[in-house]
Order: C-alpha cells, then sequence, then structure tokens
C-alpha cells in the first residue's frame, strides 16, 4: 500500500532532521556503463533515509548527482536532489516555475512534493530551481550538499573516480 | 483572429524568436572527439534530451549516450528499461545495446534527421518507463484507497471491492462502498491514463442511471495531470476528490 500523505510528511520530516552520513565511503562502478555511484545511509532516528551519489567516468568536474531518498520495506522514494553541472540542461514541464530552465540545479522537496508523491516518483523531482553561482568545485558541491540535506559527514567523501582517457 | 497589438512589429519578434531557437540546442566538444549535442526534446523528468556524436567519413554514430537509461534509474524505475527501450528501439527502427539508444553509419546529408529520430526513441522510452511506473504506484494506489476509506469511516460502514449492478444489468467492481445511514457510496480510483477515465466513466454512469441510485465519487490519482475535458467527463457521474484531501474532504464529499 503506499499512503502518499504519510509518506510526504515522513520525508518533510527526515528532511528538516539533522543526519549522520556513515562510511565506509566508497565509489563503486555502475549499473551502467562508465557510471560510478556511491550510496550511504543518513542516519536517522525514525526514518531510514539515504544518499546516493552519480557520477560519469568520461566527464570530470561536471555530471554529479546528488539524490536524498527515503526508504521504505518494497520501495526507494526520492526526497531531494542536487545535479552539479548536469550535460544536458532541465526544463521544468508542471508546477509553478514551469518553462524555467537550469543547469546546475536543486530539485527541492517542498516545490516538488505540492505535486503529490506519484509525480514525484514517476517524473523524478520534476521541479528544479537553478543554483547561481554553482560550486566551483566537488568539495564545494558536496558542501552545499550537506548543509541543503542537513547532513554530517563523518569521513570526507572522495573524489570521483573520473578517467576521460577510458573513452 | 485579433492580432495583438504588440505582435504587429515583426522584425523585433523574429530577432528575439532567432535567438531563443538558437538557445534551444546547445553543442559542446568531447568525450575526446566526439560532440554532445542538446536537443529542445524533454524527458518526463524535464531533463533535455542530449546526443552525442561520433565517427564521421563513412556515416556517424548517433547515441542518446545512456541518458533514457539513466533517467529510469534516477527515477528507481530501472527494471521496467530494458523492455521498453527494446520495445521502443524496434519501433523506431533503432538500435539498442542494453544501456544506450542509437543509430550508426548515418550518412551526413541525413544526420539531422537521425539525430532527431534518435532523440525521439530515446524520449518515448523514457515517457514509456515513466507510465509504467506509475501503473505500478496505481495498483498500490487502489489498495490504499480501502485502507484509507476504512480509516475515515470506520471497517464496519467499508465494503471493500463490490460488485454493483448497473441499470444496463452489468456487474461493475468498484474500488470501495461506504454504507452511511440508509445511503451507499460508491468509490471508483480513476488515474489519467484515457482507459481509466473512459471505463470509470461507462460504470460510474451505467449506476447512476439506477432508480434510487447510490452516489457516486471519482477519487482521482496524480490530480494535476488530469486534463480539464477528463475532469467535465467525470463530474457529469460522480462528485470528485484528489486522493491526497483530508479525511475531513471525504467525510464531506460523501455527506
Amino acid at each position: 500500500m503506499v499512503d502518499s500523505a504519510a509518506i510526504i510528511s515522513r520525508m518533510r520530516t527526515a528532511l528538516a532532521a539533522e543526519k549522520v552520513v556513515v562510511g565506509p565511503l566508497i565509489w563503486r562502478a555502475g549499473t551502467r556503463p562508465r557510471t560510478f555511484a556511491l550510496a550511504a545511509l543518513a542516519e536517522h532516528p525514525d526514518q531510514n533515509m539515504e544518499v546516493h551519489l552519480t557520477a560519469a567516468a568520461a566527464l570530470p568536474n561536471e555530471h554529479v548527482g546528488f539524490q536524498l531518498c527515503l526508504s521504505v520495506p518494497g520501495h526507494t522514494f526520492p526526497v531531494t536532489r542536487f545535479d552539479w553541472r548536469p550535460p544536458r540542461p532541465h526544463v521544468n514541464r508542471f508546477g509553478p516555475l514551469r518553462g524555467l530552465s537550469s543547469g546546475t540545479g536543486l530539485h527541492p522537496f517542498e516545490e516538488n512534493a505540492e505535486l503529490g508523491l506519484a509525480m514525484m516518483v514517476t517524473h523524478n523531482l520534476p521541479v528544479c530551481m537553478p543554483i547561481d553561482p554553482e560550486p566551483p568545485d566537488f568539495s564545494s558541491a558536496v558542501a552545499y550538499v550537506c548543509d541543503t540535506f542537513r547532513l554530517e559527514l563523518r569521513e570526507p567523501i572522495p573524489l570521483p573516480p573520473w578517467s576521460p582517457t577510458l573513452i | 483572429m485579433v492580432a495583438h497589438p504588440d505582435l504587429t512589429h515583426s522584425a523585433p519578434l523574429s530577432a528575439i524568436a532567432d535567438k531563443a531557437a538558437r538557445a534551444l540546442i546547445q553543442v559542446r566538444r568531447g568525450p575526446g572527439l566526439d560532440a554532445r549535442v542538446t536537443l529542445p526534446v524533454l524527458y518526463p523528468s524535464g531533463s533535455c534530451v542530449g546526443l552525442r556524436i561520433g565517427g564521421g567519413g563513412k556515416g556517424f554514430m548517433i547515441t542518446d549516450d545512456g541518458g533514457a537509461c539513466a533517467e529510469a534509474d534516477m527515477a528507481g524505475a530501472s527494471e521496467f528499461f530494458h523492455r521498453a527501450a527494446r520495445e521502443t528501439a524496434e519501433r523506431c527502427g533503432v538500435r539498442f545495446d542494453g544501456h544506450e539508444m542509437f543509430e550508426i553509419e548515418a550518412p551526413s546529408e541525413a544526420l539531422p534527421g537521425f539525430m532527431a529520430i534518435v532523440a525521439d526513441a530515446s524520449r518515448r522510452a523514457a515517457q514509456l518507463v515513466a507510465e509504467r511506473q506509475a501503473e505500478r504506484l496505481d495498483r498500490r494506489f487502489r489498495t490504499g484507497l480501502a485502507d484509507r476509506l476504512i480509516s475515515v469511516f470506520g471497517s464496519d460502514r467499508v465494503d471493500i471491492r463490490p460488485q454493483v449492478s448497473g441499470a444496463s444489468t452489468h456487474a461493475w467492481l468498484f474500488d470501495a462502498a461506504a454504507r452511511l445511514g440508509e445511503r451507499t457510496v460508491l468509490f471508483a480510483a480513476v488515474t489519467p491514463s484515457a482507459v481509466s477515465v473512459s471505463s470509470a466513466y461507462l460504470k460510474l454512469d451505467d449506476v447512476a442511471r439506477l432508480p434510487g441510485a447510490p452516489d457516486t465519487v471519482a477519487v482521482l490519482s496524480r490530480h494535476s495531470l488530469f486534463r480539464q475535458d477528463q475532469r467535465l467527463i467525470l463530474g457529469r457521474t460522480a462528485r470528485i476528490i484528489d486522493a491526497t484531501a483530508s479525511d475531513e474532504a471525504f467525510r464531506r464529499i460523501a455527506a
């Protein structure tokens, strides 16, 4: 059963709370060719929160995604996401910011939750707000994410193992 | 049609339109000798479709670079991707290797056309994944509706998935019925798909034609995706409520 209102309420509570990201924080090969992923628990006393990072081997210093998720039995729901230097711009198709384009951008929780849980999930957090100026490097992007997602790192997140020469 | 006074100066507007149109397409170099092209074609999330162009000489290679795949992964819908992409690739006549949707040996004179075909196929695959994921959520939503009504009206007053015969004598399956005193209120969960709206209309209308017909309520899942005409059609046979409405709103609409 999916009780949309209850899940959105749990997301809101968990996003607002301080969460501790526990290690080990290791980039591993993604499920798709030439991608890397890093997943870790973002510890919260009541909710199962996860943070997922993705990067592309061939694109150093760009195309890194940071997504905070709520995990429930049988489902993982996206809560909010930060796209750092994505390879393609994003255009809001729905919501009050319809038509707005962004490169580096935050997919904020409240604006996406306004559209309902089903839209959040099936359209992959469709509302995005540009972040300008964008964090100038990976460590600045991590710092922005920690501040916005309310995450405390017990150990630093290593640089993605970019290797553009593989291509 | 009345011309808007601001639209009478064609030269400045054409310049504005030209600038806007140029901004819709971006070309970047890399990785390696390849080029990346961003097109004004949107995935369900709102991300633009991007293509990687490589090769040359005899022909060009055009790939979505796994963009549709990445959309599915990010949405937690990877399990739907492979089949959806394979079906879409067959329909659109492009190639699929389990990750990327692509075309090879595109001649230079037809490069724009092949780029449009690959971009369209990639978008269609991502759309199909989103639809299948929505169907899965909708199935869970149907179960959730009955539970929700039990919490609002009490288990002794809610029947789950009752069959009700309409004026045609056809027996229709509803998601739930609430017995409120002498009255019965039938609830039908409806999604924005055309099939869901039309089948809901059929059963709601047939039941509404009964003498002493029960009250009917259409419960809309993903309400923001319903078109106005769909709401209008459903509104002729039932009261309408958003699935995420409060318990009080459910009590009011059943009253």
